[in-house]
């Protein structure tokens, strides 16, 4: 019973990872900004 | 003799780590606290992703370091709460009693309960890692060097949380009262650091003479709460990283380690000065 604990909480935590990683892979913005391409782009917006 | 002695201490902390930790392991309330912590995280995210989606825009130089510090603060609570309780269980139960009947010490005892928690952390911290280094890879925020240092320090921040709660846990007797003592103070805590923010918002020309003084004290008691809270030590570590200072990081470390250092010989001490009855 207590194995059963381990293995089951265990794979509940990795699907849970899982279903949130391909929740976010179908919310991904379509420019998809890398982190440093996204700030260069929010300096540009303030510089007009 | 001493080697024989020391061999054994730490042999007592193994097999006090190993029992403990595949007990954890094998209840429901490890993944439970992963579980509601990981949820809060993707809604956090999930939100920055439709902030991104609808203004095409989102300027944070650390995106994924404020959903971690919420899913550290989480897993903290579920730790300080196991750990205050896990003296006071024992105790309780009479299987303390038990344990200092064979070679087990107050010291060895509360080592192997500190140890048995910082392991579960480092098990969810191999969770968190993966987490955050797959919505990286998914969605292209920033999996950062500051992410990896935030990771690591958690570790430390957590070994304070720990640490606290077994002081707690080596003060009381019973289970229900070592809850409601960590309540008492952490509430305690966050109604000092309200009551004094919330002076600090009246200017000081307002303010009569008693209430001067009153803002007076609230400043010293929550420059003395930020030192021994450990939920402190978080919200410092997180700044140290934000402001890139690596002086400061290296020396939140240091911070770190000392609290956890007095506060687990302060447990030891208590433990055999209060004796396995409480």
């Amino acid at each position: 019973m207590r194995k059963t604990i381990l293995f089951t909480g265990l794979a509940f935590i990795l699907i849970f990872i899982l279903t949130s990683l391909i929740g976010f892979a179908q919310q991904k913005p379509s420019f998809a900004p890398t982190l440093r391409e996204e700030l260069v782009y929010g300096f540009n917006v303030f510089d007009g | 003799m001493a080697k024989e002695s020391f061999s054994l201490t730490v042999h007592s902390i193994k097999v006090l780590i190993k029992r403990e930790l595949v007990s954890s392991l094998q209840g429901w309330g490890f993944y439970g606290a992963i579980f509601v912590s990981l949820i809060v995280c993707s809604f956090l995210l999930k939100n920055f992703m439709g902030g991104i989606r609808e203004e095409n825009i989102l300027i944070s130089s650390y995106p994924l370091n404020f959903p971690l510090f919420v899913s550290v603060i989480i897993i903290s609570f579920y730790l300080v709460v196991i750990s205050a309780i896990s003296i006071s269980r024992e105790r309780e139960q009479g299987t303390l009693e038990i344990l200092f009947y064979g070679p087990v010490s107050s010291f060895s005892f509360t080592v192997g309960k500190y140890f048995k928690d910082i392991f579960l952390y480092l098990i969810t911290l191999i969770f968190f890692a993966a987490y955050f280094f797959g919505v990286s890879a998914l969605t292209n925020l920033g999996f950062t060097y500051s992410l990896v240092k935030s990771l690591g320090l958690s570790i430390f921040w957590v070994s304070c949380v720990i640490s606290f709660g077994l002081f707690i846990s080596s003060l009381t007797g019973r289970v229900r009262s070592s809850i409601i003592w960590l309540v008492a103070i952490l509430l305690a805590f966050l109604a000092i650091q309200f009551a004094h923010s919330a002076f600090l918002s009246f200017p000081k020309e307002a303010l009569s003479t008693p209430l001067l003084y009153l803002r007076r004290t609230l400043y010293y008691l929550s420059k003395g709460i930020s030192w021994v809270s450990p939920f402190s030590y978080i919200s410092r570590g997180m700044e140290s990283i934000q402001i890139e200072s690596m002086k400061l990081y290296l020396l939140n470390i240091g911070y770190c380690i000392v609290y956890s250092v007095i506060f687990l010989t302060l447990s030891v001490y208590i433990l055999k000065l209060k004796g396995v009855r409480g």
